[in-house]
């Protein structure tokens, strides 16, 4: 493992990735210590100024500070994501180690339900989850967790696969291991590094998705600062007053593009081939 | 790389040449005139039509016995006068003679007839047979005298007359097609100063000039309608000069274009009014004293003077001053205190929890919304906001009775297509069973009688005073809604367009317009 974390040392493009999320991570923790103003305070005197020294990136419709936002909606977004990934992971595991313990009809079965949900685009299935569960935060972490399950679940029953028949599980069932004990103890941890390159890489898309589904009114509602609603609120002003949509998008794409690196650079150090 | 730039340079050409309409300026004015509307028109037929990209051009090519000019005042159209017996129901209208439709057709009292017979059809039942509920029967008397008889004395018989929905159509041609009528380019007909060419399904109408037009001709020969949803795409086109005229304009661009050389922004006081409305069926809305309170508790002028002020205008009553009945009871002035100390009347000294419904359908409804909501968090409401897709929204305005509407405070648009008090407020705060116009369920019994007579009071003066004691009630005593601001209706055109008529209706004709 530690070798691994000094291949992903020299890797230029992830390291810079991992500088950029943690400044996100940590304005996310810190967003109430560093936001210079409320990002929720209305102050229509004061809409839509632009950058300078009170306002870094300027004021919205609404005057509020769109810095200010921008820190609050990385706490949101970034939650979000996290809540997500974990929860699409949690589910998928599951899934993808009962295929491969189980394997013939269970293993037909859950493949083919992971199969269905991944034969449809993820936004639209994102779209769709929002639709019937409403709008709002909690509805759109499940509509990214369902649409990241199927990925998980392929990895890891691949990745299960191929250690269920291997001579030292054989060993532990001969022991007389529970199958519990046997997966969690054994097969699980040989996931564990495609695992957390997926989880990275999942991570990014999921704040994109979070992000779509707000940008189209779905996900989080006013007046709370998430990036995509953000976006789709300052779009409109993009010719007069560009930072309150240029900010969001820029945040955006660096996280998504930050966590997309920092997956490829973690998949590169941890495959056991190198 | 250089072939990427060679590919950018190119379209940045393309831009700056604007290529299209408004490039091409040999000696005179351009034949064509192009309009880039919000939606394709739904049908061209005034008797089944509500949307406004409909009416706009229906306007060209359809008139009515009596119409609005630029100040809504009446003035004579198709009738050259009428008049009104003393019992207030017989109304005699004189046709103008020589008038022919666009197939030739010649027009008269039986055409009259004919129409009304359509429009009043209730197995036909077409969507503005309510309009015209008021009438009782109409009769040609001779070849150039309609008469009109009305079951009630109708205070607003005139504006509902004037009414697009009230144009003549030919009966020929709309009893040949039946439902069908408005259609196709081939099942309009009317003696508009404009008859329909062609018209491809969400691509463009092309009207041509009717070159045997009874009064002042059309100066441009033909006027095309695009069809560009987009409302950022419809201001692009116009500053590429593909287009010659836009409306519905995105508020945040308003501004910008009024300093584009080459662009000309023109503000009509409209019909139109932004509301948030009440459902007075939900606690603690059926309590006057807090939906005086909300009303005290918003600061209008900051929301006008900052977020809207491209568009709108404070609001001064229950109607826009360019509506008929509209009485001046001023602003409503922003005193939190008067607020606070209202709801602590009302036993609600701490505040309470609520929602506010909006849609970004209207201009800046999210924005709104959330204005409302931090102004009501100030005197200790919590209010939170719901961002509803228009879709959606119009089911909760669709005939609910109250115990199946969640909705507590409401965006709303309001206005009148007849420019006037009583369907600008009848409808609206009449008290009904359901939510079908009424969509707060607002319910005073001295507002239903006052407005019950106002509506059969045919003396202008009597009239205007019931109407201001009604706007007294919705406004300030009892409070139906918080108004916000009446809306300017925005058009924006090239420079080189004139004559262009914006009407305060919210449509905008092209019957003398030219481009140069």
């Amino acid at each position: 493992m530690s070798g691994a974390f000094r291949r992903l040392a020299t890797d230029v493009p992830a390291m810079l990735a991992l500088v950029v999320v943690a400044l996100f991570v940590g304005a996310a923790i810190l967003a109430d210590v560093v936001a210079p103003h409320d990002p929720l305070a209305v102050d229509l005197a004061s809409n839509y100024l632009p950058a300078s020294g009170t306002h870094l990136l300027g004021t919205d419709h609404l005057g509020r500070d769109t810095f200010s936002r921008l820190l609050l909606g990385a706490r949101v977004s970034l939650t979000i994501a996290l809540v997500a990934t974990l929860a699409g992971l949690l589910v998928g595991a599951t899934l993808g180690l009962l295929a491969a313990w189980r394997r013939g009809a269970v293993d037909g079965a859950i493949m083919q339900g992971v199969d269905v949900l991944l034969s449809f685009p993820d936004m639209l299935l994102a779209i769709a989850v929002a639709a019937i569960l409403g709008r709002g935060v909690s509805s759109t972490i499940v509509a990214v967790a369902i649409f990241s399950v199927p990925i998980f679940a392929r990895l890891v029953r691949a990745s299960a696969q191929s250690v269920v028949g291997a001579d030292f599980v054989l060993a532990s069932r001969a022991a007389g291991a529970s199958a519990t004990r046997i997966l969690l103890r054994h097969v699980l941890p040989q996931c564990y590094a495609p695992l957390l390159a997926q989880g990275t890489i999942t991570l990014g898309s999921a704040i994109l998705f979070a992000s779509g589904l707000s940008f189209l009114g779905l996900g989080v509602q006013p007046p709370d600062p998430e990036w995509g609603a953000m976006l789709s609120r300052g779009r409109e002003l993009l010719r007069s007053s560009p930072l309150g949509a240029v900010a969001p998008g820029v945040a955006i794409t660096l996280v998504v593009l930050s966590f997309s690196l920092l997956g490829d650079g973690l998949k590169d150090a941890l495959d056991p081939r190198r | 790389m250089t072939r990427l730039t060679g590919v950018m340079a190119a379209m940045l050409a393309a831009v700056a040449c604007g290529g299209g309409a408004g490039t091409d300026s040999p000696a005179g004015p351009r034949d064509t005139l192009v309009f880039a509307a919000s939606a394709d028109a739904t049908t061209l037929d005034p008797h089944n039509t509500t949307d406004t990209e409909s009416d706009q051009v229906i306007m060209m090519m359809y008139e009515t016995l009596i119409g609005f000019d630029r100040d809504m005042k009446i003035v004579p159209r198709l009738a050259e006068r009428w008049d009104v017996a003393p019992d207030g129901v017989t109304w005699t209208f004189h046709l103008r003679d020589g008038i022919r439709f666009h197939d030739g057709t010649p027009f008269n009292a039986d055409a009259v007839r004919r129409n009304f017979t359509r429009v009043m059809d209730p197995i036909a039942n077409h969507k503005r047979l309510v309009l015209f509920d008021m009438i009782d029967r109409v009769e040609a008397v001779d070849d150039r005298t309609v008469r009109i008889t009305t079951k009630y004395p109708f205070g607003a018989f005139e504006p509902t007359m004037a009414h697009v929905s009230a144009a003549i159509v030919n009966p020929t041609v709309a009893e040949k097609f039946g439902r069908d009528f408005g259609l196709g380019a081939d099942r309009a007909s009317g003696t508009g100063p404009y008859r329909i060419v062609s018209w491809k399904k969400d691509q463009e109408i092309v009207l041509e000039r009717n070159d045997d037009y009874w009064a002042e001709k059309g100066k441009t020969r033909r006027i095309v309608y695009r069809p560009i949803p987009e409302a950022a795409a419809r201001v692009l086109a116009l500053e590429a000069g593909d287009v010659d005229v836009i409306s519905r304009i995105p508020s945040a661009d308003i501004a910008r274009l009024e300093k584009e050389a080459g662009i000309v922004v023109t503000k009509t006081p409209s019909v139109g009014m932004q509301q948030f409305r009440f459902n007075v069926t939900k606690k603690p809305y059926n309590d006057v004293r807090v939906r005086q309170a909300i009303s005290y508790a918003i600061n209008r002028r900051a929301i006008v003077d900052n977020l809207v002020s491209s568009f709108a205008r404070p609001s001064t009553g229950a109607l826009t001053p360019i509506m008929r009945g509209y009485a001046n009871l001023g602003e409503i002035p922003y005193d939190p205190d008067k607020a606070r100390a209202l709801l602590k009347a009302a036993g609600y000294p701490n505040g309470f929890k609520t929602r506010i419904a909006t849609t970004p359908r209207y201009p800046m409804g999210v924005e709104l919304a959330e204005a409302l909501a931090a102004d009501l968090k100030k005197v200790g409401i919590e209010a939170a906001i719901d961002v509803i897709e228009w879709g959606t929204m119009v089911t909760y305005w669709a005939g609910l009775p109250p115990e199946k509407n969640p909705q507590e405070i409401f965006i709303m648009g309001a206005g009148a297509s007849t420019a006037d008090a009583d369907w600008g407020l009848r409808p609206i705060f009449r008290s009904a069973p359901t939510n079908e116009n009424n969509y707060g369920y607002y319910s005073n019994a001295e507002f239903d009688r006052v407005i019950e007579a106002a509506m059969r009071e045919t003396d202008a003066e009597k009239r205007q005073q019931l109407y201001r004691r009604a706007q007294e009630i919705v406004y300030l005593e009892d409070p139906g809604a918080v108004w916000l601001f009446d809306t300017l209706y925005v058009v924006a055109s090239r420079a080189n367009v004139e004559g262009v008529t914006p009407s305060p209706l919210g449509a905008v004709t092209f019957q003398q317009a030219t481009v140069h």
